[in-house]
């Protein structure tokens, strides 16, 4: 087992047991070094999904979307009841969030 | 004819003996020794430190401190021992009737198949190096094929613990083309990348790529390569620089097709044979070995157990390096 937790900290893994991708990693190194962000800047973006280039996360920027921080995630979740604990990673949460929103949406 | 349980330790050194001939034979054709970092270890989890350029060693004034040298700057990683085995029955027919080279026959093959799949499960680390983050073994395990910095083996953008730098050991050739076929190019701007590698504090620490690993397929353009007198395949008189420098090529078989059935023989890899192990790594609580026979079940077979304990981690990676040949 790798050391995870150092390793999202510093936004080397996606999340704790999930690495990058090849794909992933290369782009996140991409954008770095074009876009001159720090590192766990960039990955916070990537782990909002749907940025597959440079292209979509400079639209990303220019739309102002900002990713969201654990607590923000968490308050989002609980209004939507979807059940968690501490130990769910983000990215599971993320998604889950992300599902019960489109749930509504027909609505 | 060996049929009661006082019969046990005639046999079991008898078998023994055969294991032990077996392994010996088994542990010349081990290639993946040759690269991984075999060793013996108590320990159930291996506790991996890699120290990827600590910067402590500094200028110190008359009467001054040393800088203390942290390994908070380096990655861990803590792997955890597996068992595989399997159990060679010698039947009562078996030994009602003498049948010694039957028995044999078994144990020598169970202790050929062991080691032969280990040997595979390290090859097939280096041929699932490429994509993804996770592959199928030779067990049917799903396995985690990424470093230590928990970037996939190979790659064109490696990470460190320290600072936001990265590291290749992705092979390309002059023009800049990653995974390129088997050729003098690439080999020799692996080399040129391997030895301009520079640690997170900037500083060059030299990779002397001098080993070649090739699958069978292409053992024969692989000496060529390096073996002939000129360069391979040109009409002029230049010498082949390369053909002193390259000091060792290892042909392993496992890598012309890996486990899953895909076939790998395009791919090839360098490494530095100073200090590949630090990459490689696969500690060993037990390698196969074969117990006394542990039980006469209602069938009266005698059941001889062959197991292994051990873990394969990838560490710190710039000695070695690797291309699919797809380009």
């Amino acid at each position: 087992m790798l050391n995870y937790a150092n390793l999202v900290g510093q936004g080397r893994a996606k999340d704790i047991g999930i690495p990058w991708t090849p794909e992933e990693n290369e782009l996140l190194h991409l954008i770095v070094q074009e876009r001159g962000m720090a590192r766990v800047t960039v990955a916070d973006y990537l782990r909002m999904g749907d940025i597959e280039s440079l292209e979509d996360f400079d639209a990303v920027i220019k739309k102002g979307i900002i990713p969201q921080t654990r607590e923000e995630l968490e308050k989002e979740a609980k209004a939507k009841g979807v059940n968690f604990d501490e130990g769910t990673p983000d990215t599971v949460l993320a998604k889950h969030v992300g599902k019960a929103k489109e749930k509504k949406k027909p609505k | 004819m060996p049929l009661t349980t006082t019969d046990y330790p005639k046999l079991t050194q008898k078998l023994n003996e055969v294991f032990n001939e077996s392994a010996s034979s088994a542990m010349e054709e081990w290639i993946g020794r040759q690269i991984f970092d075999v060793i013996d270890t108590d320990w159930k989890i291996y506790d991996y430190l890699s120290l990827h350029g600590v910067g402590g060693f500094a200028r110190v004034a008359e009467g001054g401190e040393l800088p203390t040298v942290s390994s908070v700057e380096g990655d861990s990683a803590a792997w955890t021992q597996k068992r595989y085995g399997d159990k060679i029955s010698v039947t009562k027919d078996m030994r009602m009737f003498d049948r010694y080279d039957q028995m044999t026959e078994a144990v020598s093959s169970g202790v050929d198949e062991a080691f032969h799949l280990v040997d595979q499960s390290m090859a097939d680390v280096l041929t699932n190096g490429f994509s993804g983050t996770t592959y199928t073994d030779v067990f049917g395990d799903t396995v985690a094929n990424t470093a230590v910095d928990g970037v996939v083996l190979f790659s064109a953008s490696h990470t460190n613990n320290l600072n936001s730098t990265t590291y290749r050991n992705l092979i390309r050739n002059a023009a800049g083309t990653a995974n390129p076929a088997l050729d003098r190019d690439p080999i020799v701007k692996a080399r040129s990348d391997a030895r301009t590698f520079k640690d997170p504090n900037g500083i060059n620490r030299p990779t002397m790529l001098d080993t070649l690993i090739v699958s069978a397929a292409n053992e024969d353009l692989a000496e060529r390569l390096v073996y002939s007198q000129g360069v391979a395949g040109t009409p002029n008189v230049d010498i082949n620089p390369i053909k002193g420098k390259i000091k060792n090529i290892i042909v392993w078989s496992k890598l012309d097709t890996r486990s899953d059935g895909t076939n790998t023989s395009a791919y090839w890899f360098m490494s530095d044979s100073r200090k590949v192990k630090k990459s490689l790594k696969a500690p060993f609580a037990q390698k196969p070995k074969m117990q006394a026979a542990e039980q006469v079940t209602e069938t009266q077979n005698w059941l001889y157990p062959i197991d292994a304990y051990y873990v394969i981690g990838i560490g710190y990676v710039p000695f070695v390096w690797g291309s699919t040949g797809a380009n």
